[in-house]
Protein backbone atom coordinates (compact mmCIF):
# COMPACT_ATOMS: atom_id res chain seq x y z
CA UNK A 1 0.00 0.00 0.00
CA UNK A 2 1.21 3.44 -0.56
CA UNK A 3 1.15 6.43 1.44
CA UNK A 4 -2.03 8.46 1.84
CA UNK A 5 -0.16 11.55 1.88
CA UNK A 6 2.63 11.61 -0.47
CA UNK A 7 1.49 8.52 -2.90
CA UNK A 8 5.23 7.54 -3.04
CA UNK A 9 6.34 5.58 -0.15
CA UNK A 10 5.51 2.18 1.00
CA UNK A 11 2.92 3.21 3.65
CA UNK A 12 4.57 1.75 7.26
CA UNK A 13 2.69 3.72 10.07
CA UNK A 14 -1.41 2.78 10.23
CA UNK A 15 -3.35 4.77 12.37
CA UNK A 16 -7.38 4.65 13.39
CA UNK A 17 -8.69 7.35 14.77
CA UNK A 18 -12.19 7.22 16.36
CA UNK A 19 -13.29 10.52 17.65
CA UNK A 20 -16.98 11.09 18.67
CA UNK A 21 -17.90 7.67 17.05
CA UNK A 22 -16.20 8.77 13.72
CA UNK A 23 -13.68 6.05 12.55
CA UNK A 24 -10.83 7.64 10.13
CA UNK A 25 -7.95 5.01 9.38
CA UNK A 26 -4.74 6.64 7.54
CA UNK A 27 -1.91 4.90 5.99
CA UNK A 28 1.85 6.90 6.01
CA UNK A 29 5.22 6.21 5.01
CA UNK A 30 7.73 6.96 7.72
CA UNK A 31 8.28 10.30 6.53
CA UNK A 32 5.52 11.75 6.00
CA UNK A 33 4.24 10.49 9.61
CA UNK A 34 7.63 11.74 11.10
CA UNK A 35 6.11 15.45 9.57
CA UNK A 36 2.82 14.59 11.68
CA UNK A 37 4.26 14.14 14.81
CA UNK A 38 1.23 13.60 16.44
CA UNK A 39 0.39 10.83 14.57
CA UNK A 40 3.79 9.46 16.23
CA UNK A 41 3.11 10.36 19.15
CA UNK A 42 1.58 6.66 21.13
CA UNK A 43 1.98 8.98 24.34
CA UNK A 44 -1.90 9.75 24.86
CA UNK A 45 -1.20 11.31 27.89
CA UNK A 46 -4.69 13.61 29.17
CA UNK A 47 -2.54 16.93 27.74
CA UNK A 48 -1.82 15.67 24.29
CA UNK A 49 -5.62 14.82 24.21
CA UNK A 50 -6.68 18.09 25.48
CA UNK A 51 -5.07 19.87 23.28
CA UNK A 52 -6.17 17.66 20.25
CA UNK A 53 -9.79 17.75 21.38
CA UNK A 54 -9.23 21.60 21.60
CA UNK A 55 -7.84 21.80 17.73
CA UNK A 56 -10.58 19.63 16.72
CA UNK A 57 -13.43 21.39 18.46
CA UNK A 58 -12.62 24.84 16.35
CA UNK A 59 -10.95 23.28 13.06
CA UNK A 60 -13.88 22.91 11.27
CA UNK A 61 -15.62 25.96 11.27
CA UNK A 62 -14.04 28.95 9.81
CA UNK A 63 -13.59 30.23 13.16
CA UNK A 64 -10.96 32.55 13.93
CA UNK A 65 -9.48 33.19 17.32
CA UNK A 66 -9.08 36.86 18.56
CA UNK A 67 -9.48 36.37 22.46
CA UNK A 68 -5.65 37.14 24.26
CA UNK A 69 -5.64 37.43 27.61
CA UNK A 70 -4.96 41.06 29.35
CA UNK A 71 -2.90 40.05 31.59
CA UNK A 72 -0.69 37.82 30.20
CA UNK A 73 -1.26 38.37 26.24
CA UNK A 74 -1.95 34.83 25.61
CA UNK A 75 -3.92 34.21 22.65
CA UNK A 76 -6.37 31.67 22.26
CA UNK A 77 -4.39 30.51 19.35
CA UNK A 78 -1.69 29.81 21.76
CA UNK A 79 -3.38 28.14 24.13
CA UNK A 80 -5.42 25.92 21.79
CA UNK A 81 -1.61 24.78 20.53
CA UNK A 82 0.05 24.20 24.10
CA UNK A 83 -3.20 23.62 26.03
CA UNK A 84 -1.67 25.40 28.71
CA UNK A 85 -3.02 28.62 30.62
CA UNK A 86 -0.35 31.90 31.11
CA UNK A 87 -1.90 33.20 34.25
CA UNK A 88 -4.92 33.05 36.78
CA UNK A 89 -7.09 35.12 34.33
CA UNK A 90 -6.58 33.34 31.56
CA UNK A 91 -9.27 31.19 32.74
CA UNK A 92 -11.78 33.64 32.91
CA UNK A 93 -10.88 34.62 28.98
CA UNK A 94 -11.37 31.50 28.26
CA UNK A 95 -13.91 29.53 30.13
CA UNK A 96 -17.12 29.83 27.52
CA UNK A 97 -14.91 28.47 24.83
CA UNK A 98 -13.31 25.78 26.61
CA UNK A 99 -16.14 24.52 29.08
CA UNK A 100 -17.50 21.99 26.49
CA UNK A 101 -14.20 20.63 26.07
CA UNK A 102 -13.19 20.63 29.92
CA UNK A 103 -16.32 18.62 30.46
CA UNK A 104 -16.08 16.23 27.91
CA UNK A 105 -12.52 15.02 29.17
CA UNK A 106 -12.77 15.39 33.20
CA UNK A 107 -16.15 13.87 32.76
CA UNK A 108 -17.88 16.65 35.32
CA UNK A 109 -18.01 21.24 35.16
CA UNK A 110 -17.69 21.93 38.83
CA UNK A 111 -15.23 21.65 41.50
CA UNK A 112 -15.87 19.20 44.35
CA UNK A 113 -13.35 18.58 47.54
CA UNK A 114 -10.60 21.25 49.02
CA UNK A 115 -11.80 25.12 49.46
CA UNK A 116 -8.62 27.12 49.75
CA UNK A 117 -9.08 28.79 53.44
CA UNK A 118 -7.46 32.28 51.70
CA UNK A 119 -8.52 31.84 48.31
CA UNK A 120 -11.77 30.33 48.73
CA UNK A 121 -13.16 33.12 51.25
CA UNK A 122 -16.57 33.48 51.07
CA UNK A 123 -17.27 31.07 49.02
CA UNK A 124 -15.50 28.53 51.33
CA UNK A 125 -18.52 29.76 53.76
CA UNK A 126 -21.58 29.25 51.67
CA UNK A 127 -20.16 25.95 50.70
CA UNK A 128 -19.94 25.00 54.58
CA UNK A 129 -23.77 26.50 54.85
CA UNK A 130 -24.92 24.36 52.55
CA UNK A 131 -23.43 21.20 53.77
CA UNK A 132 -24.82 22.11 56.92
CA UNK A 133 -28.11 23.23 55.39
CA UNK A 134 -28.29 19.42 54.17
CA UNK A 135 -27.04 17.74 57.48
CA UNK A 136 -30.28 20.24 59.18
CA UNK A 137 -32.77 18.60 56.75
CA UNK A 138 -31.70 14.85 57.39
CA UNK A 139 -31.97 15.86 61.06
CA UNK A 140 -35.72 17.13 61.05
CA UNK A 141 -36.78 13.95 59.26
CA UNK A 142 -34.85 11.83 61.77
CA UNK A 143 -36.83 14.07 64.38
CA UNK A 144 -33.70 14.97 66.22
CA UNK A 145 -34.94 18.20 67.10
CA UNK A 146 -32.65 18.84 69.59
CA UNK A 147 -29.32 18.46 67.24
CA UNK A 148 -31.52 20.34 64.40
CA UNK A 149 -31.87 23.32 66.53
CA UNK A 150 -27.91 23.18 67.16
CA UNK A 151 -27.17 23.19 63.69
CA UNK A 152 -30.04 25.90 62.77
CA UNK A 153 -27.75 28.27 64.97
CA UNK A 154 -24.42 27.17 63.79
CA UNK A 155 -25.86 28.11 60.23
CA UNK A 156 -27.49 31.90 61.40
CA UNK A 157 -24.09 32.50 63.18
CA UNK A 158 -22.25 31.82 59.92
CA UNK A 159 -24.61 33.40 57.34
CA UNK A 160 -24.17 36.99 60.04
CA UNK A 161 -20.15 36.70 59.46
CA UNK A 162 -20.39 36.89 55.63
CA UNK B 1 1.43 -12.03 52.66
CA UNK B 2 2.26 -8.29 53.66
CA UNK B 3 0.02 -5.71 51.22
CA UNK B 4 3.33 -4.15 50.92
CA UNK B 5 5.07 -6.77 48.97
CA UNK B 6 2.98 -6.07 46.49
CA UNK B 7 1.99 -2.10 46.86
CA UNK B 8 5.27 -0.94 46.55
CA UNK B 9 4.54 3.17 47.46
CA UNK B 10 1.51 4.99 47.22
CA UNK B 11 1.78 9.08 46.10
CA UNK B 12 -0.36 11.81 46.11
CA UNK B 13 0.51 14.93 44.26
CA UNK B 14 -1.08 18.54 44.35
CA UNK B 15 -0.88 20.99 41.81
CA UNK B 16 -0.95 24.55 43.14
CA UNK B 17 -0.73 28.08 41.31
CA UNK B 18 0.07 31.30 42.76
CA UNK B 19 -2.33 34.40 41.58
CA UNK B 20 -0.23 36.94 41.35
CA UNK B 21 2.35 35.58 38.89
CA UNK B 22 2.20 34.44 35.25
CA UNK B 23 1.99 30.28 35.07
CA UNK B 24 5.45 28.92 33.88
CA UNK B 25 4.58 28.77 30.24
CA UNK B 26 4.38 32.51 30.46
CA UNK B 27 6.79 33.20 33.47
CA UNK B 28 9.65 35.62 33.60
CA UNK B 29 12.71 34.64 35.44
CA UNK B 30 11.94 37.30 38.23
CA UNK B 31 8.52 36.02 39.01
CA UNK B 32 10.18 32.19 38.87
CA UNK B 33 12.48 33.20 41.27
CA UNK B 34 9.40 34.97 43.56
CA UNK B 35 7.76 31.58 43.34
CA UNK B 36 11.00 29.91 44.86
CA UNK B 37 11.79 32.47 47.60
CA UNK B 38 8.20 32.79 49.10
CA UNK B 39 7.32 28.96 49.04
CA UNK B 40 10.74 28.38 50.42
CA UNK B 41 9.90 30.92 53.33
CA UNK B 42 6.12 29.52 53.61
CA UNK B 43 7.58 26.41 54.52
CA UNK B 44 10.30 27.61 56.49
CA UNK B 45 8.30 29.51 58.50
CA UNK B 46 6.99 26.64 59.78
CA UNK B 47 9.66 23.66 59.50
CA UNK B 48 13.55 23.72 58.91
CA UNK B 49 14.04 20.36 57.56
CA UNK B 50 13.30 20.86 53.83
CA UNK B 51 16.13 21.58 51.59
CA UNK B 52 15.97 23.82 48.72
CA UNK B 53 17.78 22.22 45.34
CA UNK B 54 17.69 25.06 42.40
CA UNK B 55 17.89 22.45 38.99
CA UNK B 56 20.57 24.69 37.27
CA UNK B 57 22.86 23.75 40.08
CA UNK B 58 22.85 19.76 39.18
CA UNK B 59 24.17 18.21 36.47
CA UNK B 60 22.85 15.54 34.37
CA UNK B 61 23.41 12.55 36.06
CA UNK B 62 22.19 14.15 39.56
CA UNK B 63 18.57 15.08 37.91
CA UNK B 64 18.25 11.98 36.73
CA UNK B 65 19.35 9.91 39.39
CA UNK B 66 16.41 12.19 41.06
CA UNK B 67 13.88 11.22 38.49
CA UNK B 68 15.02 7.69 38.92
CA UNK B 69 14.69 7.54 42.60
CA UNK B 70 10.87 8.81 42.12
CA UNK B 71 12.06 12.36 44.34
CA UNK B 72 11.22 14.70 41.26
CA UNK B 73 9.35 14.44 38.10
CA UNK B 74 10.74 13.97 34.61
CA UNK B 75 9.27 17.71 33.31
CA UNK B 76 10.79 19.26 36.17
CA UNK B 77 14.60 17.65 35.64
CA UNK B 78 14.46 19.82 32.00
CA UNK B 79 13.63 23.13 33.62
CA UNK B 80 16.34 25.88 33.95
CA UNK B 81 13.56 28.10 36.24
CA UNK B 82 13.07 24.87 38.59
CA UNK B 83 13.79 24.29 41.86
CA UNK B 84 12.55 21.64 44.65
CA UNK B 85 12.13 21.46 48.40
CA UNK B 86 12.75 18.07 49.96
CA UNK B 87 11.98 16.65 53.48
CA UNK B 88 14.83 15.33 55.24
CA UNK B 89 12.77 11.37 55.26
CA UNK B 90 12.61 12.31 51.63
CA UNK B 91 8.72 11.47 52.13
CA UNK B 92 7.32 15.30 50.70
CA UNK B 93 8.73 16.76 47.47
CA UNK B 94 7.70 20.46 46.44
CA UNK B 95 8.68 21.01 43.14
CA UNK B 96 8.60 24.76 42.31
CA UNK B 97 7.82 25.94 38.94
CA UNK B 98 7.87 23.15 37.02
CA UNK B 99 4.28 22.83 34.85
CA UNK B 100 2.32 24.48 38.01
CA UNK B 101 3.91 26.70 40.56
CA UNK B 102 4.19 24.95 43.43
CA UNK B 103 3.41 20.46 43.06
CA UNK B 104 4.00 18.90 46.53
CA UNK B 105 4.54 15.27 46.07
CA UNK B 106 4.37 12.80 49.29
CA UNK B 107 5.21 9.26 49.07
CA UNK B 108 5.05 6.55 51.70
CA UNK B 109 5.59 3.07 51.68
CA UNK B 110 2.82 0.28 50.72
CA UNK B 111 -1.05 1.44 50.14
CA UNK B 112 -1.16 4.65 52.33
CA UNK B 113 -2.70 7.25 49.77
CA UNK B 114 -4.84 8.59 53.04
CA UNK B 115 -1.67 9.41 54.74
CA UNK B 116 0.25 11.13 51.82
CA UNK B 117 -3.24 12.60 51.34
CA UNK B 118 -3.25 14.27 54.92
CA UNK B 119 0.29 14.92 54.70
CA UNK B 120 -0.15 16.65 51.40
CA UNK B 121 -2.76 18.60 52.74
CA UNK B 122 -1.17 19.57 55.65
CA UNK B 123 1.59 21.17 54.12
CA UNK B 124 -0.74 22.74 51.33
CA UNK B 125 -2.67 24.71 53.90
CA UNK B 126 0.93 25.67 55.54
CA UNK B 127 2.14 27.28 52.11
CA UNK B 128 -1.34 28.99 51.78
CA UNK B 129 -1.37 31.21 54.97
CA UNK B 130 1.68 33.08 53.24
CA UNK B 131 0.64 32.87 49.70
CA UNK B 132 -2.33 33.86 47.38
CA UNK B 133 -3.45 30.81 45.45
CA UNK B 134 -5.36 31.29 42.29
CA UNK B 135 -8.58 29.24 42.69
CA UNK B 136 -11.93 29.66 40.87
CA UNK B 137 -15.48 28.72 42.59
CA UNK B 138 -16.87 26.87 39.88
CA UNK B 139 -13.35 25.14 38.72
CA UNK B 140 -11.29 25.01 41.73
CA UNK B 141 -7.73 25.02 42.18
CA UNK B 142 -6.34 27.00 38.64
CA UNK B 143 -3.61 24.40 37.12
CA UNK B 144 -1.62 25.54 33.75
CA UNK B 145 -3.27 22.34 32.03
CA UNK B 146 -6.98 22.05 32.70
CA UNK B 147 -6.58 18.25 32.77
CA UNK B 148 -5.67 18.75 36.28
CA UNK B 149 -8.06 21.53 37.02
CA UNK B 150 -10.17 20.67 40.07
CA UNK B 151 -8.44 19.41 43.21
CA UNK B 152 -5.22 19.45 41.04
CA UNK B 153 -5.13 15.94 42.72
CA UNK B 154 -3.03 12.87 41.44
CA UNK B 155 -3.20 9.70 43.64
CA UNK B 156 -0.57 7.03 42.27
CA UNK B 157 0.17 3.74 43.32
CA UNK B 158 2.75 1.60 42.30
CA UNK B 159 2.17 -2.43 42.23
CA UNK B 160 4.62 -5.03 41.70
CA UNK B 161 2.46 -7.25 39.50
CA UNK B 162 4.85 -10.60 38.59
CA UNK B 163 2.30 -13.37 38.55
CA UNK B 164 -0.21 -11.85 37.06
CA UNK B 165 2.29 -10.42 34.05
CA UNK B 166 4.08 -14.27 33.45
CA UNK B 167 0.53 -15.85 33.44
CA UNK B 168 0.01 -12.95 30.83
CA UNK B 169 -3.22 -11.63 32.71
CA UNK B 170 -2.50 -8.15 33.16
CA UNK B 171 -3.27 -7.01 29.56
CA UNK B 172 -6.99 -8.19 29.96
CA UNK B 173 -7.00 -6.69 34.06
CA UNK B 174 -5.09 -3.53 33.08
CA UNK B 175 -7.64 -3.01 30.41
CA UNK B 176 -10.57 -3.61 32.62
CA UNK B 177 -9.30 -1.43 35.42
CA UNK B 178 -8.91 1.47 32.55
CA UNK B 179 -12.84 1.39 32.33
CA UNK B 180 -13.07 3.06 35.13
CA UNK B 181 -11.77 5.92 35.34
CA UNK B 182 -8.30 5.11 36.28
CA UNK B 183 -4.60 5.39 34.10
CA UNK B 184 -2.07 1.98 34.22
CA UNK B 185 1.11 2.66 32.82
CA UNK B 186 4.68 0.76 33.56
CA UNK B 187 6.87 2.44 35.57
CA UNK B 188 10.53 1.75 33.81
CA UNK B 189 10.00 1.02 30.36
CA UNK B 190 7.46 2.38 27.58
CA UNK B 191 3.19 1.98 28.17
CA UNK B 192 1.73 -0.83 29.56
CA UNK B 193 5.12 -2.57 28.40
CA UNK B 194 6.95 -2.62 32.32
CA UNK B 195 10.58 -4.44 32.92
CA UNK B 196 10.06 -5.75 36.40
CA UNK B 197 6.78 -6.14 36.59
CA UNK B 198 5.98 -2.54 38.46
CA UNK B 199 2.83 -0.76 37.31
CA UNK B 200 1.42 2.84 38.43
CA UNK B 201 -2.03 3.26 39.03
CA UNK B 202 -3.73 6.63 39.02
CA UNK B 203 -6.46 8.58 38.96
CA UNK B 204 -7.67 10.48 35.65
CA UNK B 205 -10.03 13.37 36.23
CA UNK B 206 -9.33 15.71 38.84
CA UNK B 207 -12.55 17.25 38.69
CA UNK B 208 -16.23 17.27 39.98
CA UNK B 209 -15.14 14.42 42.44
CA UNK B 210 -13.71 15.06 46.19
CA UNK B 211 -10.47 14.10 47.30
CA UNK B 212 -10.98 11.79 49.85
CA UNK B 213 -14.12 9.65 47.21
CA UNK B 214 -11.11 9.66 45.44
CA UNK B 215 -8.69 8.26 46.94
CA UNK B 216 -11.01 5.88 48.57
CA UNK B 217 -12.10 4.55 44.63
CA UNK B 218 -8.27 4.26 43.84
CA UNK B 219 -8.09 2.08 47.25
CA UNK B 220 -10.63 -0.20 46.27
CA UNK B 221 -9.69 -0.59 43.20
CA UNK B 222 -6.10 -1.66 43.89
CA UNK B 223 -7.36 -3.75 47.15
CA UNK B 224 -9.28 -5.57 44.09
CA UNK B 225 -5.92 -6.19 41.59
CA UNK B 226 -4.17 -6.93 45.05
CA UNK B 227 -6.41 -9.85 45.97
CA UNK B 228 -5.86 -11.33 41.91
CA UNK B 229 -1.95 -11.47 42.55
CA UNK B 230 -2.85 -13.05 45.86
CA UNK B 231 -5.16 -16.13 44.27
CA UNK B 232 -3.08 -16.47 41.26
CA UNK B 233 0.12 -16.58 43.74
CA UNK B 234 -1.90 -19.25 45.78
CA UNK B 235 -2.90 -21.45 42.42
CA UNK B 236 0.53 -21.04 41.09
CA UNK B 237 2.01 -22.62 44.22
CA UNK B 238 -0.58 -25.34 44.65
CA UNK B 239 -0.29 -25.97 40.58
CA UNK B 240 2.88 -24.83 38.95
CA UNK B 241 5.43 -24.76 42.12
CA UNK B 242 8.20 -27.09 39.56
CA UNK B 243 7.88 -24.44 37.29
CA UNK B 244 7.80 -21.14 39.41
CA UNK B 245 10.52 -22.62 41.86
CA UNK B 246 12.96 -23.48 39.05
CA UNK B 247 12.37 -19.90 37.30
CA UNK B 248 12.83 -18.44 40.60
CA UNK B 249 16.51 -20.15 41.47
CA UNK B 250 17.57 -19.81 37.62
CA UNK B 251 16.96 -16.15 38.46
CA UNK B 252 19.15 -16.43 41.87
CA UNK B 253 21.31 -17.87 40.13
CA UNK B 254 22.11 -15.49 37.50
CA UNK B 255 22.00 -12.21 39.59
CA UNK B 256 24.43 -13.96 41.90
CA UNK B 257 26.94 -15.30 39.59
CA UNK B 258 26.30 -12.95 36.31
CA UNK B 259 29.58 -11.02 35.59
CA UNK B 260 27.89 -8.54 33.85
CA UNK B 261 24.15 -7.06 33.94
CA UNK B 262 21.82 -4.68 31.74
CA UNK B 263 18.85 -2.74 33.54
CA UNK B 264 16.51 -5.04 31.65
CA UNK B 265 18.08 -8.69 32.37
CA UNK B 266 18.16 -7.33 36.14
CA UNK B 267 14.82 -5.86 36.36
CA UNK B 268 13.77 -9.02 35.18
CA UNK B 269 15.03 -11.25 37.43
CA UNK B 270 14.69 -9.09 40.42
CA UNK B 271 11.16 -9.09 40.17
CA UNK B 272 11.15 -13.19 39.65
CA UNK B 273 13.52 -13.20 42.76
CA UNK B 274 11.09 -10.47 44.77
CA UNK B 275 8.30 -12.87 43.94
CA UNK B 276 9.91 -16.21 45.16
CA UNK B 277 11.40 -14.24 48.66
CA UNK B 278 6.92 -13.53 49.16
CA UNK B 279 6.44 -16.98 47.86
CA UNK B 280 8.57 -17.92 50.83
CA UNK B 281 10.28 -20.11 47.65
CA UNK B 282 13.77 -18.69 48.54
CA UNK B 283 15.54 -17.79 51.89
CA UNK B 284 16.33 -14.17 51.50
CA UNK B 285 17.04 -12.07 54.78
CA UNK B 286 14.37 -10.50 56.20
CA UNK B 287 15.78 -6.80 55.60
CA UNK B 288 16.11 -7.59 52.18
CA UNK B 289 14.36 -5.23 50.13
CA UNK B 290 14.58 -6.04 46.45
CA UNK B 291 12.72 -2.78 45.17
CA UNK B 292 15.65 -0.87 46.89
CA UNK B 293 18.13 -2.64 45.07
CA UNK B 294 15.91 -2.24 41.49
CA UNK B 295 16.38 1.40 42.15
CA UNK B 296 20.12 0.94 42.72
CA UNK B 297 21.06 -0.46 39.89
CA UNK B 298 19.16 2.27 37.44
CA UNK B 299 21.79 3.74 35.22
CA UNK B 300 22.27 7.29 36.89
CA UNK B 301 22.22 5.63 39.75
CA UNK B 302 25.22 3.69 39.30
CA UNK B 303 26.55 6.77 37.23
CA UNK B 304 26.35 9.26 40.43
CA UNK B 305 28.40 6.59 42.61
CA UNK B 306 31.06 5.76 40.60
CA UNK B 307 31.29 9.37 39.40
CA UNK B 308 29.99 8.84 35.50
CA UNK B 309 33.32 7.42 34.57
CA UNK B 310 32.54 4.26 33.29
CA UNK B 311 31.56 3.24 29.63
CA UNK B 312 28.23 1.26 29.33
CA UNK B 313 30.03 -2.37 29.45
CA UNK B 314 32.05 -1.34 32.48
CA UNK B 315 28.62 -0.09 33.80
CA UNK B 316 26.99 -3.09 33.60
CA UNK B 317 30.11 -4.73 35.06
CA UNK B 318 29.75 -2.46 37.91
CA UNK B 319 25.66 -3.51 37.61
CA UNK B 320 26.65 -7.01 38.30
CA UNK B 321 29.15 -6.83 41.16
CA UNK B 322 26.48 -4.38 43.26
CA UNK B 323 23.80 -7.53 42.88
CA UNK B 324 26.24 -10.28 43.96
CA UNK B 325 27.34 -8.03 46.72
CA UNK B 326 23.84 -6.90 47.82
CA UNK B 327 22.56 -10.61 47.37
CA UNK B 328 25.56 -12.56 48.96
CA UNK B 329 26.01 -10.33 51.98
Amino acid sequence: MLCNECGKNEARVHVTQIINGNKTESHLCEECAKKNQSVLNSNFSMENLFSAMLNNAYNTSAYIPTMTCSKCGMTYEEFRNTGKFGCNNCIDTFKQRIMPVVKNIQGYEAHMGKIPKRAGGSYRIQKDIEKLKSELKSAIEKEEYENAARIRDKIREMEANI
Amino acid sequence: MDNRDIVVTSRIRLARNLKNYKFPVKITIEEAEKVISEVNSAINRINLNYELTYMKNLNNIEKSALVENHLISPALAEKERAAFLLSKDKKVSIMLNEEDHIRIQTLSPGLSLKECWDLSNKIDDVIEESVDYAFDNELGYVTSCPTNIGTGMRASVMVHLPALSITNQIEKLLYGVSQLGVAVRGVYGEGTKSIGHLYQISNQGSLGTGEETLIEKITQIVNQIIEKEVKLREHLKKNNFDEIEDEVYRAYGLLTNARRMTVEESMKLLSILKLGKEMDIVKLSKEMDIYRLMTMIQPSNIALKTGNNLNPKEREKNRAEILRRELLQ
